[in-house]
Order: C-alpha cells, then structure tokens, then sequence
C-alpha cells in the first residue's frame, strides 16, 4: 500500500511539523480569501461573505489535523504519544509498576541466565570446521558396556586410520601431564598427546608457527609442542619469534612449533600439545592398553552408521590377526554428543522451570491489570467518549505492558549478568561452562521473552478493559466497579493455572533437592575431613627401561614413593600418608583382567571379568580412613620378595565369594598364560598370583551416583603402578596449611617434580556433586519463586474479591451472617481454587517429571513422599493466603458497607 | 484513522482531482474545489478537510506537483500540476471506475426480484 517515495515524504513530514503546518496555514488563508472576494462578487457584504467563507471552509483545526495525519506517520506519532502517555501512567501507579518491572525483572533474568548457560554450553556451534562432520571414535567390548569409554590402543588406532573409507580424518589424543622445568619452580603441565593429524582434523591451525608434520609422529622426532595462546603468554612474553624457544619437559627439550589460538579450545583444557610417538618396542603400544581417545570426521554424505560398520569390521579384521582383540569392535557417536550430551537433560529441565516461573508471573501481572483495570473504568470510559475507538485503547493497553516487560526485561538483563558470575566457571560443573558469553543471541532470546511476555500478561486484561466502554454508568459519580461474571471466571482460572504450574515446580524442585540430599548422604566408603592431596608426576629417567615382566615398580620410582611418603609422616600435624595410583572421585580409570582362582578359567580371553585396580603405598588406607572390614591392611612387610597379597573392596568380595569368607582366596591380576594366544605375552610371562588378606569398604572411585565396580588393590612393591601417583595426607589441623612443608620435602627429594592438583579431599568431594547441586539450587529457587508468585497470586484475587463484595458481605451479616460463615464463605472460594489447581497441577506433575529421570539418583520421579509434602506446603501456604482477606470480610462493618450503596 | 467507507470516497476523490488538473491544467486548492462543485451542478460540496489532505496524498505518491505561484487575483497561491506519473494513473483509474460504474449500473438497472 506504501510506497517507499510516500514514506519518505511523510518521515519528511513528520520531521518538519511546523514548517507544513504553516505551509498550509497560508494556503488554507489565500483560499478563504478567494472565496471571500467570489461571495462579494455575487453581491454579499464583505462581513456576511467572510462570515459564510468561514462556516463553508469548516473547522480549520480539523483540517490541519487530518493534513497533518497525512503529512508524518500517525504510527508512530500515536505510538509516541502511547508510550509518552504509558510512562505518565506508570508513574501514577508507582506501586503497581514497582511489582511488575521486580517480578518481571526476577522472571526474565532468570530465563536470560539459564538461556545463557543453554547458549553457551549447548547452542553455539563447535570452534571447529564443520563440526557436524565432527566424530567421536571408540572401541566397543562385547563383555562390557563402559569399559574407559570406549578407548582403544595406539596400533589399533594405526590402524583404523589407515584402513578406513569412511572418514576424511581419524586422530587420536591422550591426557598427559609433563613437569616443566627450568624455571624457578617445576610445574605441572596439562597437555594432550596427540597424533600429528589432530589439527588437520579439527580444521583449526595454529594462530603463530606451524602445525605437526607427519612425520613428528615417529620416535625421536617428537620433541615439538604446539601451545595455548595463554601460555604463549604467560610462558614465552607473547614473543611472535617462536625460534630457538623450547621447554624442558619432564627433563627433554620440545621446540616451541606454534601457537593455538586465544578462543581455541577442546574437551579437555590444555597448555600443550605434542605428537604421539612410541618408542619401540614400548608396552604402551601394544593391543594390550586401551587409553587413547578418538575423533574422526565423516567424509561428505556417510553416516555415522556407516562409519560404525566400517570402522567395526576393521576392528573384526583386527582380532583375527590378534586374538586378544578378540570381542573388541568399534563405532561412531556425534562427537558433539559425546561431549554435551550427558547435560542436556539437566539444561532442559532447567529452561522448562525457568519458563514455567514467568508464566506464573505473567498470570500474576495479568491478574494485577485486570484488577487495576477496574479502578480505571473511569479514565477509560472518558477516553473512549472523547473519540478513542477500541483499537486504538487496545493499542494503549497493549503499549503499556510493554513498556513494563521491557523495563523488566532490560533489568533482568542486568541481574542475568550478574547472577552468571556466581557461577564458577570450572568444567567441573558444567562442561563448556567457562564459554559462556551474554552475546547478540542472548539480547535476541531476551528481548523476545520480553516482547512475548508483555504480550502474553497484557493482552487478556487489554481486550477485557476495552470492552468497558459503556460511557453512562461508567461515568455516573459513585458508580459501582462491579465486574463481570466473566470478568470474576477468567480471573478464577487464572488463579487455578498459576497454582497448578507452582505445583509442577515445587515438584520438580523437591525431587532435585531429595535426590541431592540422597548423593550427599551417599557413603563414600572414605572420611574427607583434613586429607590433603596432590599429585605427582615423574619423568621417564625413574624407569629408564620399562619391563613388562617386572614384578614392582622401578627402583626408582619405589624409592622415591617410600622416601616421600616416609618424610611427610615425620611433617609435625601429619597423622598419616599415602599414595594410590589415582584418588577416589578422579574416575574408575585403571581396569585389569581378573580371574578368581577357586572358580574354573574361562577358555578365552575376552570372557574375562574386569575390575578396577589401584597401586597403592604406604598408609593409604589410614590416611583416607577407608574401613577395615575383614583381614588385614597392605602393610610395609609386604614388599617385592614377600608373598604376593592384595586386598579387595567389598563389591567384589560380594561378588565372587558371596558366601564364603574372602580372606585366603587367590586371584590373577593378569590372564592366566594357559588361555594366551601364542605370542602375545612377552617369553617368560608368567600370571602372578595374590593371596587376598583383607576386604575393606567400598571408597567411590567414579562418580558418587554410580555404584563402585569391584576392585583390588595391591603394593607398588608388588604389582603395577603407574608414572603419576597421588598422595593422600591426613593432618590434625587445615590441610592446607601443611602444603608448604610437603612442597619443601618433595623439593628435597627431587627439585624438578612439581606438587601438583594440590587440594583437599572435601574439595574433591564437593566438586564431584557441583553440577547436581547447581542444578538444586536452581531448581529450589525457581519452586521458591513460584509458591510466592502464587501465593501473591491467590492473596490478589481475593483481597479483590473480598473489596468487590464488601456490601454484599455487609448485607448477610446485617441479615444475621455470623463472622464464621463469612470467613468460611471467603477461605471456600481461596481453597476451592486451589484445589482445582493442584489437581491439574498432579496430572502435569505426574506427567513431566518423568524427563527429571536422568537427572534424579535414587528418586523416583513421582516419589510419593515428595508429592504429598509439597502438597502440604502448597495447601498451607495458599490456606494463609486465603485467610487474610477472608479475615478483613469478617471485619466489614455492616453499616460502613451499607453507606457505601 | 480512516473508516473503511472513507476509502471508497478517497479513491473517488483522488480520481476527481487528478482529472481535473489533467483538463484544466495547473490550478490551486481553490480552483480545483470550485471546479469540483460547478461540474457537479453543487451536488458535492467540497470539504477542505479531505481536499488538503488528499492534495498532500496524491504529492506524496509522486502524482502532482505543487508550486507557490500568484492567483489572477495577484494572490500567493500554490498550484498543483499532474506529472507524467500522474496522467498514467489517471488512464489506470479511469478504467478502473467505468468498470465499476459499468457493474454497477447492470446491477442496479437489471430486473428486480420481489
């Protein structure tokens, strides 16, 4: 209908009012002029001619009115004068505006930071090339469903790449962490051990430098690093000069090749990458150790079930070469899944209470209009006898609640901000956490929320109050605010929709926090209190010649174990040490094969059971006070020439000897040589075989919400351990405080060994529940938000109820009423309400927790002990708030309510 | 904000004064409302409030020119003229409006049911 050359014209004209106004004025004053001097010329008095030109030309405001309309854009000059008029309005109320831009600065902030956290976390695409293309690979094992996530072993990896027609690009990495010396303290490094096309894969190229070449894959070679841009900061001054720079890594010089990019990052955080390169003939590869993690890249039009197959019949080929690949297949999983997906539920629960607590403050906004709405009848009926039709109050009606969701959306921004830096940014509790931006899709999804919300609560009152038009008895002095019938109904049902949906929330709240109650109460099998612990990691020179035959660990390693773990006990405040291949809570990360003696063999390898297995030295037990339950403890007379013990936890004892007593039982650690295929144990392999001495309780090695897998434990002394031990120290005062005397004795011992993830116990054990209890928190505070919103909801309604019927109140207690029946009357109409609404609210409830599941542990969703205490909760509440106004009906003075008519 | 009923007459309007300037060349406010009148036999009667307007309109839309001048009277007046735009409208409008009227005079002049 517009043309653009109109448009122009009128934002033309309404720029420069002034100027066409007076344009036309004179225009308008020539004309009249003409048809004066016509008048004249037909014989009229000049008086009697001016004064017909006059009554023919017509109103002349009228005129300017409808030229000016034509001239500027009444949109939006009648939208100015909306909010111009709207804001007046808001300042007239300042009460009720105050409620509405809170609650809805508290609703839509909240929406704003958990959309935030949905963004960042979940939305935004992968810092990679194409990351659609982008796979996870693993290993699959017929006898086990989560045998080290899927890992799979650097030949087998070779492999896979070479052979496969599937993928554009398979890599492989492993976490490593190298001691970085040569400054004035040895620290620790996280890095990643990565093969050389790990780059190419991820089609991201260092910033600074070069990528690895293919050829730094092959021993000797190797000694390249790539770096993050935040080391290359910290670390090389930010010098773009990378020549001649090297680090001295766990005792050998790497040159610096590059630099990552600042906003490049992966799963696992790192400082450093360097090629994956094996020594010959190095245990580690061997099809035997599975501890290298895949991703490839699918190559245009395959699917992941392709690339599953393919990859699956390799591993098939594999086995056949090797049989003790035998059972081992491969597969594909989005490697965007494989990262996030473990979230999601516990996102999308969050987003769905958080939406749900605006909607019951939208229903409460509305209630609060159609209330306010009656008090304006007056104002209403006056502006629409002065010529406003229904659109046009409709428009104003409209414009005034989104002036006030936008206000509310713009502080809620703000609080979203703020409420986002609350939250630590360690991966700890959630994965990707620490890229969480407020960015243009956050403002986006903000000002939608704000536009649909002002909507949503703005529109049903808006429509209700235009339709009182009816100019006379609204403007009759002293007449009655009665509202409808339908009137009274809506704002019923928006009460029962408000309190069903706070039932749904408080539901949901109290699951999360009966089933964080559970995981904090679960028993971690060890005592956090005053532990400290840290971790060590130690150069190749301990174990110059690796020996897969050796019974113990090296010599050096053994000694360096003892003599630490014998200083810090001498350390004044230390009650007792310890060390342990890894920590409770840090992963259920070392499996072994196991075979339990007094049972027959299996005929093959790969029906073999698995268990966990942890090195351990000194008093660990003690330090960590895991229990004794039968037997003894691994003690310093259990060293390489003594009898080959170990002690088990009590799931596995429970599993192999149910009924009979563990204690003197023997067991291999190691496949027994009579079912090896030919060739795959080195000459003189022989199983060791380990008496079992004690049973002790179940410490949690995985997460505190998945039941701990059988395990053994067995002496450094005796068995394998591994190149990055951790301590555990147990002290009479702050653990913390004792970190600078064990730094010292470990710098006595080796100066270039760094103590590193030095934390305490009860850290640990806090951050391994941090997303769960982030999540409770959010959820009690939603539920917390929606029983006040609500209970405000069901106190409105009726507080107003109650004033709508003070003369009628007043007529049944003149007729004899008594103060009771009243009361009774009002606290029926509040209860029945909130009857109607927690019984939708059970259906919903019952409905949608169901997608609580995955993130609950040990609560059912529809945990009957929850339902009926949050529906005590809801019923107390809402009875309070039906009482007080149900409370001032009864004081209604019969006379005063009577005068009132 | 216009009725829907006024948009029938605006269009009709718009037409009138297109044509007008087409036969008579440029004329101002005035001079197109009398002529309006007198070839109507003073059956319309021209309300300023809508000609103004509809003169501003049709500027918009690029159909008429306007252009201070002075009147036979050595009156300041300004003069509206149709642009080349503005005859092909007329042409469109024109047809346009014989059709209805056309439809209309069918309608109205046909045989009547009881």
């Amino acid at each position: 209908m517009f043309s653009l050359s109109s448009i122009l014209a009128r934002i033309k004209g309404a720029t420069r009012h002034s100027a066409t106004a007076g344009d036309l004025g004179e225009e308008l004053s020539s004309h009249l002029e003409m048809l004066v001097e016509e008048k004249t010329r037909q014989g009229m008095s000049p008086e009697e001619a001016r004064r017909q030109a006059l009554l023919t030309l017509g109103n002349n405001t009228q005129i300017q009115e409808a030229y000016r309309d034509q001239a500027g854009l009444p949109f939006f000059e009648v939208l100015l004068q909306d909010i111009r008029y709207g804001l007046r309005t808001l300042r007239r109320y300042p009460g009720f505006t105050a409620v509405a831009v809170i609650t809805l600065a508290l609703g839509i902030g909240a929406n704003t930071a958990i959309f935030s956290l949905v963004n960042g976390v979940l939305l935004r695409p992968l810092p990679y090339a194409h990351p659609e293309q982008l796979v996870s690979a693993f290993s699959t094992f017929k006898t086990l469903q989560n045998f080290l996530d899927g890992s799979t072993s650097p030949p087998d990896f070779r492999t896979l790449r070479a052979q496969n027609h599937t993928l554009s690009g398979l890599s492989a990495y492993y976490g490593a962490a190298w001691n970085l010396t040569g400054g004035e303290n040895p620290e620790r490094l996280q890095s990643l051990v990565v093969s050389a096309d790990y780059f190419s894969t991820l089609g991201v190229m260092p910033a600074l430098g070069r990528n690895f070449l293919p050829g730094e894959e092959h021993w000797g070679a190797h000694h390249v690093a790539i770096v993050s841009d935040s080391f290359w900061r910290t670390h090389l001054n930010a010098d773009r000069d990378l020549s001649g720079k090297t680090l001295t890594l766990n005792g050998e010089a790497y040159n610096v090749i590059g630099v990552m990019p600042a906003d490049f990052y992966v799963e696992r955080p790192a400082q450093l990458w360097v090629p994956m390169a094996w020594k010959p003939k190095d245990n580690d590869d061997t099809h035997n150790n599975y501890f290298i993690s895949m991703f490839g890249r699918l190559r245009p039009g395959v699917t992941q079930a392709q690339a599953s197959a393919d990859l699956n019949a390799i591993m098939i080929g594999i086995a056949q070469q090797f049989p003790e690949n035998k059972g081992i297949g491969g597969a594909v999983r989005s490697f965007r899944e494989t990262w996030l997906g473990d979230v999601r539920p516990a996102l999308m629960v969050l987003l769905a209470a958080v939406g749900f607590v605006l909607l019951i403050a939208c229903v409460n906004l509305a209630n609060l209009l159609m209330a306010r709405s009656a008090g304006r009848q007056k104002e209403i009926a006056i502006r629409s006898a002065l010529g406003a039709n229904r659109t046009r109050l409709l428009r104003q009606f409209i414009t005034e609640s989104l002036l006030l969701s936008l206000i509310g959306g713009g502080i809620g921004l703000v609080l979203a901000y703020f409420s986002l830096r609350l939250i630590p940014s360690t991966t700890d509790i959630l994965p990707r956490v620490d890229q969480v931006r407020m960015d243009h899709w956050v403002l986006l999804f903000t000002l939608c929320v704000a536009v649909v919300t002002g909507i949503l609560f703005g529109l049903m009152p808006a429509l209700q109050s235009s339709r009182l038009g009816g100019v006379n008895e609204n403007l009759k002095e002293g007449g009655r605010n009665t509202s409808s019938a339908g009137n009274q109904r809506l704002r019923a049902g928006l009460v029962v929709s408000e309190v069903a949906l706070a039932l749904l929330l408080l539901i949901g709240s109290g699951l999360a926090i009966k089933s964080f109650a559970k995981l904090v109460h679960v028993n971690a099998g060890f005592s956090s209190d005053h532990v400290l612990t840290f971790t060590t990691n130690l150069p190749d020179s301990y174990d110059p010649q690796p020996d897969p035959l050796r019974i113990g660990a090296a010599t050096r390693v053994a000694e360096f174990l003892e003599s630490n773990i014998a200083r810090i006990e001498q350390i004044p405040g230390v009650k007792a040490a310890g060390c342990v291949s890894s920590l409770p809570l840090h992963g259920e990360n070392w499996g072994k094969l196991f075979v339990a003696l007094d049972r027959p063999i299996p005929p093959s390898m790969d029906q073999l059971d698995h268990i966990q297995y942890r090195s351990v030295l000194g008093d660990y037990f003690a330090a960590l006070h895991i229990p004794l339950i039968k037997g003894r403890l691994l003690n310093d007379h259990d060293r390489k020439d003594s009898p080959y013990v170990a002690v088990v936890n009590q799931t596995l004892a429970k599993k192999y000897w149910p009924q009979q007593d563990p204690i003197g039982k023997t067991v291999l650690l190691s496949p027994p040589e009579s079912i090896l295929p030919p060739g795959v144990a080195p000459p003189g392999y022989h199983a060791q075989k380990f008496t079992v001495v004690g049973v002790v309780a179940d410490a949690h090695y995985g997460n505190m919400n998945e039941a701990p897998l059988p395990l053994v434990y067995a002496s450094v002394l005796q068995h394998d351990s591994n190149m990055s031990p951790s301590f555990a120290v147990r002290t009479d005062g702050d653990p913390l405080l004792a970190a600078s005397s064990i730094r010292s004795v470990l710098k006595q011992i080796d100066k270039d060994i760094p103590m590193a993830r030095v934390m305490t116990m009860e850290d640990t054990v806090s951050n391994s529940v941090a997303q769960p209890r982030l999540e409770t928190i959010l959820l009690g505070l939603f539920g917390a938000l929606a029983l006040i919103l609500a209970s405000v909801g069901i106190y409105g309604v009726l507080a107003y109820s109650v004033s709508q019927r003070t003369s009628e109140i007043g007529i049944r207690m003149a007729l004899g009423a008594s103060r009771s029946s009243v009361l009774g009357m009002v606290l029926g109409q509040g209860l029945r309400l909130t009857a109607i609404g927690m019984a939708i609210g059970f259906v919903l409830a019952v409905a949608l927790t169901r997608l609580m599941a995955s993130i609950l542990f040990s609560v059912s969703p529809t945990d009957p002990a929850t339902f009926a205490a949050v529906f005590l909760v809801l019923a107390v509440i809402a009875m309070l708030a039906c009482y007080l106004p149900a409370r001032r009906a009864t004081k209604v003075d019969p006379l005063v309510a009577l005068r009132y008519e | 904000m216009p009725e829907a009923k006024a948009d029938v007459l605006q269009g009709t309007l718009d037409l009138m004064v297109l044509k007008t300037l087409d036969a008579m060349g440029p004329l101002h406010g005035y001079g197109i409302a009398r002529r309006i009148e007198q070839v109507s036999d003073n059956l319309l009667e021209m309300n300023q409030g809508t000609l103004y307007p509809a003169l501003l309109r049709l500027q918009q839309k690029r159909w008429i020119t306007a252009k201070w001048g002075v009147s036979e009277n050595n009156r300041k007046a300004k003069f509206y003229a149709i642009t080349e735009a503005g005859r092909k409208r007329l042409v469109v409008e024109a047809e346009n409006w014989e059709r209805i009227a056309a439809v209309m005079g069918r309608l109205l002049g046909g045989p009547q049911e009881a």
